[in-house]
Order: C-alpha cells, then structure tokens, then sequence
C-alpha cells in the first residue's frame, strides 16, 4: 500500500522551490511542480494552487528572478532562476530547518 | 539593506501595480493548467475531463491570488483602498446626497479656512523680520496714568529720548541690538522730481534695518556713522517710491535727491511690501548725539525696537530696564520721575486689538462648521436607516460589523476629503476677498494669502467634520439587525423613532447656534445704524477736502519762527483763487480737520481761576471756515476781517466748552490764556472730530492771522456740483501760486467719515454672512428632519387619513415635533447668546449687547424660516393620499 501522501507543510515550498532551481537551473512552473513530485516520490502533495504564489513572492523578495523564454514545445512560459540573494535564502532556510527537525527529534527521544 | 530597500519599494509599487501581478499569476496557472490537461489526455483522459482535473488540481485562481495579496503589499491599506472604492460607487449611486453633503461641508469648511487664513496672517505667521520672536517693543511707561476721555487713545506708554535710548543701549545682558525711529514720521516735500509730492519719512537709527533684520535689495543701508550730525544725508527710499518716481532705475544708488528742501544721498532702496513702522515710503538717519544733556529727557520721540539676546525674554529684559529706570527716576526726578520701562513682543504691538476681534470672527466660523457638521450628521442617519436591508445582506454574507463600520466610515471620508478639497477652493476665493477688505483696518491683513498652515488647517477641519458627523451614523448603521433587515420593506419604525430624536437634537442645536450668530450679526447692524443716525455737528454733503503743507525750509523765518505772514499771504491767495471758481461756494481752512486723524490740543488757563488748567482742542481756522463746513454759530460772532495779527486777540468757543468753564453763565467776553490772552466773542455748536462713535469734546478756535498754526493747513471747499468734479480745478490754483507746493490727502467729507467706519463695518459685513449661511444650513437642517419623519411615517398618516383625519388633524400631529425642536433651538440659543454677545461689546455702539429689540426680531425671524422650513413637508404630508399610502407596505 502506498505510504500516506503528505501536504507540503507550510512555509517549507519556499525552501523546496529554491533548491530545486538551485540544483536544476532555470525552470518554469510546471516544471518545478512535476520534479517536486518526482523528487518526493510522489509523497509529496504539492497544491499546484500554491505554486505560483510561491513564486512570485520569492520573486518579490528578490530570492528569484524570472524571464519569459519558450519551452521543449514552443511554448511561451516563464523561466524561473534562483538569484545570489536566493542562493542566501537558500542556506539558511535549509540551516533553519536542520536544526529545527533536530530538536524535533530530541523531544520525540525524549531526551529531556 | 539594499535588498530590503528593494523589497520596500516592489511592496510600495505593487500597491499600485497590483494588477501587472495579478495578470501574471492568471497566465502561468492557465500555462499550467494547460499543460497538466494535456498531460491528462496522454494518460487517455477525454479532453473536458482533463480540463477539469487540471483546474481541480490547481484550485482556484482567487484564492491564490489571496494567497499573493497576504505576502505583497499592506494588506491595511489595500482594504481601504477597496472601501474607499466601493464608498466612491455608492455615492455615484445617490448622487442628489452626495452633493448636498459635499457642499453643505464645503460651506462650513470653507468659510472656516477662509477667516483662519486672516488668523494665520495676523497672528501665526512668522513676520517678515529674521527671528522675529526676538524682537521687541521697549516704552517708557508712566506709573501714575489714568485714562482719559478726552484723549482716548493714549495710554501710559510712551517713546523715549535719546538719552533713555542710550540708558537701554547699555544693557547689552538683555538687548542684541537697540534701534529706534522716530514717533512723528515728517511728510518731507520732494521737489524736482516732476509734481511735487510729499513722501511720508522716517527717521531712523543707523541700525534701525540691522535690528529689525532686513537687507536692503539695492545699496548696502545706512553707514554705520550715518546717525552723527552732518553724516545724516543719506536716505533709503521704499520700493514704492523707487519704482514711481525713479523708474526702478538700478542705478540710483549714489544719486542725490532732495527732500524737505535738503539733499540727501540714496544709499539704499528696500523691498517690495517693506514699510515699517506706518507705510514709510523712505527713511533717512535721526542724528543721535553722543552725549546729550540730561534736560533732553523730557523729549521723548524715539520709538525703540531692540533684538533681544539669545535665551533672553521679553519678561527678563522688563525686570532689568525697571531696575534702571528707578535709578534715573532718583538721579533725575524732574525728567524721570514717574516712569518705568515696558517691553512687549513686536508681534503684540502691531496686532494690538485685533487678535481678540480676529479670534471672535474664527469662533463664529466655527459654530457654522458645527452646524454644517450636525447637518451632515442627520443626512448620514437618515441614510442609514434607509440602507439597512443592504447593511443585513452584507452581514449575512459573513462581513463582520467592524468590516461595515469601516465601510461606512471610509463613505464618510470620502465626503469628507471632497467636501475639504471644495472647501480650500471656496476658501481661497473668499481670502483674497477678505484680505482686500481687511486691508484697510490692519495693513498686514492685505498680504494674507493661503499658505501650507492653511492648507493643514481645511483638511484637518474637514477630516474632523466628517469623523465626527459619521461617527454615530457609522455605529448605528453597522449595528444592523439580520433579522429585522432582510424582513421589513425598508426600515424598522423603532429604529427611526431614536433617529428621529437624534436628529431633533441636533437640529434644535443647529437653530440655537444659528441664533447666537444672528443675534451678533444683528446687533452690529444696529449699531451701524445708530451710527448713520448720529449728528455729526457739521454738513458732510459737498465737501472737498485736501491739506497743504508750509514745508519749514520755505516758510522760516532766520530768526527759525515760522513766517506767518508769508504763509496768511498764501493762504489768502489761495483762497480768493478757489473762491472765484464757478461752483465753489465757500472755501475754509484749518489745522486739524474733522476725520482728518489730526488732533491738537493745549492745557488752557481760564482768567479768574489761577493754577487750574483745562485741557481743549485747539484749533486754527482762516477765511470762511464755519459757512463752510456748517458748523453753526449759537451765540456771538463769528472771525471777521478785522481780527489781524495786531488787533485784539479773540478765541471762539463751542458749546462743550462753554458748559465745561461757564456753566449758566454767558461766555461771551470771558477770557482765556493759550500762550497770550485771549477774549471769546463766539459760540459754536459741537463736532464729531475723530471718530463717529466718540463725541468731539471741548474746542477752541482762533483765527490763523494771529496765530501760528501748524505748518499744515487743512483745506475744505463747498461746491455746489460734486466735489469730486472739482479736485483738478481746485489743484490748478494753489500751483498757480507755488508750483511746488505740496497738496496730499485729497477726499470728500463723505469719503473720509466712510472711511473712519470701515473697521466696524467689516465686522458686520462678515458676521452677518456668516449668520446668513448659518440659518441657510439650519433652515436646510430643519427640512431634512421633517421630510425624514413625514417619509418614515407615511403610513401611519395614512391610516390615519383613512381613519378619518382631517387635514389639520395631520398637519398639526407633523408639525408638533418640528414646533418643539425650533422651539428648544430658539431657547437654548437665546440662552446662548445673552452669554456671548457681550464679547461684542467694543465693536457696538450706543446698543447693549442684550439689546431686547434686536435679540425679539433675530428670534422672531429665526423661528419664521424655521416654521416655513416645517410647513413645506407637512403640507405633503397633509396631502397623502391613503392609498398610496397603505399601499406602501
């Protein structure tokens, strides 16, 4: 039986998307979108909805910018690329939730 | 921190681009839902099926736009920005309200601003001085002056002398600088520029412009030597003056001109709208001397600014000049004995009264916003109510209360900030007006024009109006009631009844305030009516007036005593001249025409009673100056040809002055002694001199033929045409004398009393404009409240007129309430206005500013406009049909 899909838990997308343009390069929405779900062996659900938000807010704050180019099949879309200040974001995002999945996992030990 | 100043300014700009953004988001989601269809298709989905689990798949495009608007932006701001939008389409919709609204707060506003901008001129603004808060008025104060009616505008301040002016140079702890002027500005003839004219000229310290702090904008200004004897020939002239009789020439610094008969050197010329102390059109040095003798001290005719030193005060310089100066009053008892220092702020100096009638005015303003405000209140109500079933749609929807009540306010904002933009423009329009009015009662008042205080002022007043107008509406409104809302056709009676009370209330307060206002108006027009009545003692009609001056460096003898007989010559010349003119029926001078603003006076000893002296008007008179004027002659003759220079000395006296000395007693041959003795052989009726509302006091006359006058005479000319036709004609024959002969001030009689009245009269013509919109916007308040009421109880006139109500019956069931609401208004406002009227007490004359016959007709007027604004809507209510009526449910 497949294991339980999870919802991407909030705030955590931003995190997911800039790693994935900062290993993958540009990409546009729908791209991001199918290799999250690759990424995640389809564990995790992404709210195709809150993609797109996501992106123009990392956008908006500068961790992002993005161009129109044309995709495999000619289509216009809009390419995504993670900026030096994402690249920032990036680490410490990551560096964010390191430490907080650690003390996570010191209360379920109960290391207290 | 460059990245969030970025950050900052895409937040700031997606404010207003919010919809590039939105445009961006629709395209990729339907990119990406287009392809996930067409992913879907591969797999073996039929293509609407694909669709449809695509778009399921993305959601909704709203929501992720909720989801963008919650991280971009100020998500405060962009609510009001949608509640001030949808506000703007609700009044679009009632645009019959909208516009009333934004005019009735226009009017209030408006009016309001406009007398602030006096206020801010007069009183805020900074004066056109560096520091001008530093500068001060120092006076010589006399510690035992009482008031006088014969003199009433004097009082115990007075300038100083050179020494005094020395005394407060020394003490450099308090004082900066210490300048003066002059207390008598000379009239100097200056000759040889073309006609000659007089310039009004003040003598001035060398540092007089240094203290003030003002540069010249030609020339460098005095040299600082130039108030020694023999360096003072040196003049700075007025803009005015440059620009009229030097052509704004630049370079006429160094140029020498003549005034009073001397040459002075131009070393300065001052800017426009400079005229410091009294419209000085030029200035040229007052010689100080370095030491002067002690006996000078009782010459006091300097008028002192100084510039108080950093962190001093205006209180702290008084102390230290007090200490001096009961020092001088042991060292010199004789010159200093009874006086005292005084400093005030120059700013209070040159408002004088003017602050307490400026303010009055500002608070007269302000009971019209209130009513305008009330007004604007009671439409907001009255909307209200009819917009319940709207407000119980909208909380049904899930909109919370705070949510409408911030709708409804910003509707309220949103009138508010049109009604003070409408507001400024109307105020701006009424400024320039007021300014050119006012300018004739203080010349500052004439520069007024709207600055950014001002500007400050009508938003802020008009955001207040509108807050505090829909402050109760707002709560009332939000506070719908579901239930009852989407029920009832329009509103709930319950509801409107607490309206209809609120609104009564207000509107009584309206009508109390609009009668204050109007009991003032009233009383001015009163008084301004006692005034036109008033027996002026002499005939105005047909008088040509004009003053001629003997300038001192033609008509001086060497022995330096004027040369009287060269100036009778004169005169006598003159007179013959002007009195041969068609249309000219009798010429007459003197020195001191009534409402010329010129007054002479002397302590004179009466034969008989040793040691008492009397103070009286004096006065010089030539050729046939009583016909003249008309004065008429009550007892004895009048001056005739044989009264010259070596025949008895003879005085006429008036009638004041006659019961003053001799009451019961004929004063025909009694004597006087103003500097030689003098025999009365006349009486004549009493004159208004000064002022209209002042009586003339006692006078006595001489003939100029054995007397020195003044070296100005007065000439006033009966003609038989308009006066005004004859200025030309007149002029030609005094310059057919002496070409430069200077000849000033040239007005009919009627001119100069108008002109005398011009304060009062301003005063009047504002509050009763004020009064008049006051009652336009309580009258309008009245009929709201009554069409109000009439529509919420339509139905039950119309039960009732089916029942079998008469006409009357229903008029008098609708009047009732609005009877009792002009009648508390009128009572509340009688109240009021016996307490405030009596701020108007200077302004009034011979009118108690309880006056009962004004206050009966104000109050009877008021509840006259009342009663009509009531009648008007009763009558259609009287006139419903049943019907219609009941047929509303």
């Amino acid at each position: 039986m497949t294991p339980p899909r999870s919802e991407v838990m909030p705030g955590t997308l931003d995190l997911l998307v800039l790693k994935t343009l900062d290993t993958l390069g540009p990409l546009h929405g729908y791209a991001i979108a199918e290799r999250l779900h690759q990424v995640s062996r389809a564990l995790l659900e992404v709210n195709q909805g809150s993609l797109y938000p996501a992106l123009l807010r990392l956008e908006h704050d500068g961790a992002v910018d993005s161009a129109w180019g044309t995709t495999e099949n000619n289509r216009k879309a809009r390419y995504y690329a993670i900026t030096k200040a994402g690249r920032r974001r990036l680490a410490e995002e990551a560096d964010k939730w390191e430490r907080m999945a650690d003390v996570i996992h010191r209360v379920l030990d109960g290391a207290f | 921190m460059l990245s969030r100043v970025r950050s900052l300014g895409r937040r700031v700009r997606s404010l207003f681009a919010r919809d590039g953004l939105d445009e961006r988001l629709r395209t990729e989601m339907e990119l990406h839902a287009l392809l996930l269809a067409e992913r879907h298709e591969r797999r073996g989905l039929a293509p609407e099926d694909a669709r449809r689990q695509a778009r399921l798949a993305l959601g909704s495009v709203d929501q992720a736009r909720e989801q963008l608007r919650d991280r971009i932006g100020f998500r405060l701001l962009e609510d009001l920005a949608s509640d001030l939008r949808l506000a703007w389409r609700q009044l679009r919709r009632s645009p019959g309200f909208a516009v009333i609204a934004v005019v009735t707060l226009a009017l209030g506003v408006g009016v309001n601003t406009a007398v602030f901008s006096l206020v801010n001129g007069v009183l805020l603004r900074p004066l056109p001085f560096r520091d001008a808060e530093r500068l001060v008025t120092v006076f010589e104060r006399d510690k035992t002056f009482q008031p006088n009616i014969l003199q009433p505008d004097r009082n115990a301040l007075m300038s100083t002398s050179v020494p005094g002016l020395l005394d407060w140079r020394s003490q450099k702890g308090v004082f900066e600088e210490v300048g003066a002027y002059g207390w008598f500005s000379r009239r100097l003839a200056l000759t040889g520029l073309g006609e000659p004219e007089e310039a009004l000229v003040s003598q001035v310290t060398a540092n007089f412009f240094t203290t003030l702090g003002v540069e010249p904008m030609l020339g460098r200004g005095f040299p600082s030597d130039s108030d020694q004897a023999g360096r003072d020939d040196r003049i700075v002239l007025g803009h005015a003056l440059w620009q009229r009789r030097f052509h704004a020439d630049p370079g006429v610094i160094g140029r020498t001109m003549t005034a009073g008969g001397r040459a002075y050197t131009v070393v300065g010329v001052m800017p426009p709208g400079f005229q410091f102390p009294r419209g000085e059109q030029a200035w040229v040095p007052y010689v100080v001397p370095a030491s002067p003798p002690s006996d000078s001290r009782s010459s006091r005719n300097l008028q002192v600014i100084a510039r108080l030193r950093r962190g001093a005060s205006a209180a702290q310089a008084q102390a230290v000049l007090e200490k001096l100066a009961s020092v001088r009053a042991r060292e010199f008892p004789a010159w200093q004995g009874k006086w005292t220092a005084a400093v005030i702020p120059l700013r209070e100096h040159l408002v004088g009264n003017t602050r307490q009638r400026l303010l009055l005015l500002f608070g007269a303003t302000g009971f019209v916003v209130l009513i305008a405000c009330a007004n604007l209140a009671n439409m907001l109500l009255a909307r209200g109510t009819v917009r319940t079933r709207e407000m119980a749609l909208r909380v049904a929807l899930g909109a919370s209360r705070f949510r409408l009540l911030r709708q409804i306010m910003a509707e309220t904002l949103l009138l508010a900030v049109l009604g003070g933009a409408t507001g400024i423009a109307i105020a701006v329009y009424w400024t320039r007006a007021l300014a050119a009015m006012a300018g004739e009662i203080l010349p500052q008042l004439a520069d007024v024009r709207p600055d950014w205080r001002v500007l400050l002022f009508a938003l802020g007043s008009a955001v207040t109006a509108g807050l505090l107008a829909g402050v109760v509406p707002s709560l009332r409104a939000s506070r719908a009631d579901v239930n009852q809302g989407l029920k009832e056709g329009i509103t709930a009676p319950g509801g409107s009844r607490a309206t209809r009370r609120l609104g009564g209330l207000l509107v009584a307060g309206e009508l109390a305030a609009a009668l204050v206002l109007l009991a003032g108006a009233g009383l001015m027009v009163h008084t301004l009516a006692r005034l036109g009545s008033v027996n002026l003692g002499f005939r105005p009609d047909n008088l040509l007036t004009m003053r001629i001056t003997f300038p001192p460096y033609k008509y001086l003898l060497p022995t330096r005593r004027p040369d009287i007989a060269r100036i009778n010559a004169v005169v006598d010349q003159a007179v013959r001249g002007i009195d041969a003119l068609p249309g000219v029926q009798s010429v007459g001078l003197t020195d001191a025409l009534p409402f010329s603003g010129v007054q002479r006076g002397t302590n004179l000893e009466v034969d008989g009673r040793p040691g008492q002296k009397f103070l009286t008007h004096t006065r010089c008179v030539a050729a046939e100056y009583f016909e003249t004027m008309g004065i008429p002659l009550v007892r004895g003759r009048l001056f005739a040809e044989g009264d010259t220079a070596t025949a008895p000395k003879v005085a006429i006296v008036n009638q004041a002055l006659a019961r003053q000395l001799w009451p019961g007693e004929d004063p025909i041959g009694k004597r006087v002694t103003w500097d030689a003795p003098l025999e009365v052989v006349g009486v004549v009726g009493e004159v208004r001199h000064l002022r209209l509302d002042l009586p003339g006091g006692p006078e006595i006359y001489v003939p100029t033929a054995q007397y020195r006058g003044g070296s100005a005479l007065f000439l006033a000319v009966r003609t038989s045409l308009d006066p005004a036709t004859m200025v030309a004609a007149v002029r030609r024959e005094v310059w057919a004398i002496d070409k430069d002969q200077p000849i000033e001030d040239v007005r009919t009689m009627e001119e100069r009393i108008a002109g005398s009245g011009s304060p009062r009269r301003f005063y009047a013509l504002l509050l009763g404009v004020f009064a008049a919109i006051a009652v336009l916007l309580a009258a309008v308040g009245v009929y709201g409240i009554m069409s109000y009421a009439v529509s919420q109880r339509t139905h039950e006139i119309g039960i009732r007129v089916a029942l079998g109500a008469r006409r009357g019956q229903v008029l008098a069931l609708v009047l009732r309430h609005g009877v009792l609401v002009t009648a508390g208004g009128l009572g509340i406002g009688l109240a009021g206005a016996l307490a405030a009227t009596r701020l108007l007490t200077t302004l009034l004359y011979d009118v108690a500013p309880t006056d009962p016959l004004t206050f009966a007709s104000v109050a009877l007027g008021l509840a006259v406009v009342a009663l009509i604004a009531c009648y008007i809507p009763a009558c259609r209510a009287a006139n419903v049909d049943p019907l219609v009526a009941l047929r509303r449910e």
